[in-house]
């Protein structure tokens, strides 16, 4: 790369003569053991297997010189998205079973593992999502289990800290959490800080290190509340056929059911309170940004680190669809299974269908055409079906 | 290494933990648990547990396999997170300028 592609390409920054990933560094830091096996195991298998050569050859976009880490590295991707993607799903049916029986449990893992962003987004490439799922998944499991064993919280310091070095909007998930472990669980919260330091102060020494600055400009909030079409934003988060959580997903229209019957059933407790906080400033944080409809991507992309919380809110849910009676079982047992298949068929097209991807530049850049980001007639994932 | 060891730790905690039966959202847990078990439903509990490893195991392999081969690789702001862990382990930095 020359300073001249350098300055061209919106992913690199260059700092003190160095050219750096403009992206928070944490993708990175998880992808090294991966990265690590992949370099020192890809000569060999190729040995064994000539087969495979030919296979990645035909699969590349361009002519391969060699194939190592670096000339396939969107395969690489692949792979470590794809792992990081079903291990959360395994962290999702165990946080799930201590609510739920074993059937419900996988319920929800298939829910989140095939009918959210995390097939059609979070896996498709190392972007920051994936990670971000994995942790915040991780932090609320431990919260979960301290209900019975209060140590375990203290340990939610090392993920909650490490989704922050992942990606910046999960501040709101660091601070908000860290008021409730204060709130709730104080004879553990020093142990907590301390566990967190573990992961932020190096975190700062390395952005002090590279950018003189505790933090690096990716992580300052100048990007936050500098959009003029905030209340656009806010509903097409929600509601726009090519952005939309509930269009895309409509499975998390269950998410507010549950909610409702916490609510109702005097369930709602104060990490219901913190965990709708989170989502609901999350809400107003990604509405805020300039480009909130996340550029060329499919679907509601930055809605996606807050799938671990939309599937808790299924959990009450479940419960209450598997314990109602006559008419009303059958009623929402219907809208459950219909969500169900919408939501797959959406992220399976996501997943699979190249054009639902060219949607974002024909026949025009969505950037610079933000009416088709409303247009019902042009539906991202219809694309190529009609 | 020390995180890695409380990493290992906590994980077996956790599995140990999802096994010991399960909460409600009223807070109570049911009667299902390891805790609960007699001496002489050890044999069983065993057997449950490695049913249960196993099961975690095809939910991993399940999900992993059918998002792996799914079609769709979407390298777009991703694109220098693999090259920046390679700098990581070939150079000690995380600059790209090797690149």
């Amino acid at each position: 790369m020359n300073t001249r592609e350098a300055e061209n390409d919106h992913r690199i920054e260059t700092v003190n003569g160095h050219l750096y990933n403009i992206f928070p560094i944490g993708a990175s830091i998880i992808a090294i053991p991966f990265v690590c096996i992949v370099d020192k195991g890809i000569g060999p298998l190729l040995s064994i297997f000539p087969s495979l050569e030919k296979h990645v050859r035909s699969r590349s976009h361009q002519p391969l010189n060699a194939i190592n880490v670096i000339t396939i590295y969107s395969g690489v991707e692949l792979l470590v998205a794809s792992f990081i993607i079903a291990l959360t799903t395994v962290f999702i049916y165990l946080l799930s079973s201590l609510y739920l029986n074993k059937k419900r449990s996988l319920l929800m893992a298939f829910i989140f593992a095939f009918c959210t962003s995390s097939w059609s987004m979070a896996s498709r490439g190392l972007w920051q999502h994936g990670p971000s799922v994995l942790l915040l998944t991780i932090t609320l499991y431990l919260i979960l289990l301290a209900k019975h064993k209060p140590w375990l919280v203290q340990f939610t310091g090392l993920p909650l800290a490490f989704a922050y070095v992942v990606r910046s909007t999960n501040s709101l998930s660091l601070f908000l959490l860290t008021v409730f472990v204060f709130l709730q669980y104080r004879k553990y919260f020093w142990r907590y800080l301390l566990w967190a330091a573990l992961i932020i102060l190096p975190f700062l020494m390395y952005n002090v290190s590279i950018y003189h600055s505790l933090l690096s400009p990716y992580y300052l909030p100048g990007r936050v509340g500098s959009t003029k079409h905030f209340f656009t934003a806010l509903a097409g988060n929600l509601l726009s056929p090519a952005r939309g959580l509930f269009i895309f997903s409509p499975i998390f229209l269950f998410s507010i059911y549950g909610v409702t019957l916490k609510i109702k059933n005097r369930q709602f407790d104060q990490l219901d309170f913190f965990l709708l906080s989170i989502l609901f400033w999350h809400w107003m944080v990604i509405s805020s940004f300039p480009h909130w409809w996340a550029g060329s991507s499919f679907g509601p992309r930055f809605f996606s680190d807050m799938i671990p919380y939309l599937i808790y809110y299924l959990i009450p849910a479940a419960i209450e669809i598997s314990g109602a009676r006559g008419v009303r079982k059958v009623v929402l047992g219907w809208f459950l299974f219909c969500f169900i298949v919408i939501s797959i068929f959406i992220h399976y097209r996501g997943a699979n269908s190249s054009v639902t991807y060219f949607w974002n530049v024909d026949p025009m850049k969505v950037d610079d055409h933000l009416e088709r980001l409303w247009d019902w007639h042009d539906i991202q994932f219809l694309r190529g079906l009609r | 290494m020390m995180i890695l060891g409380v990493g290992v730790f906590v994980t077996k905690e956790l599995i140990r933990s999802s096994f010991s039966g399960s909460l409600r959202f009223d807070g109570r847990g049911d009667d299902s648990g390891v805790n609960r078990c007699r001496p002489n439903d050890k044999e069983k509990f065993i057997m449950k547990r490695i049913r249960q490893t196993i099961l975690l195991a095809l939910i991993f392999l399940v999900v992993f396999i059918s998002h792996f081969v799914s079609r769709n690789v979407t390298s777009f702001d991703s694109a220098w997170s693999i090259h920046t862990a390679m700098s990581i382990i070939k150079e000690g930095n995380t600059n790209l300028d090797e690149y």
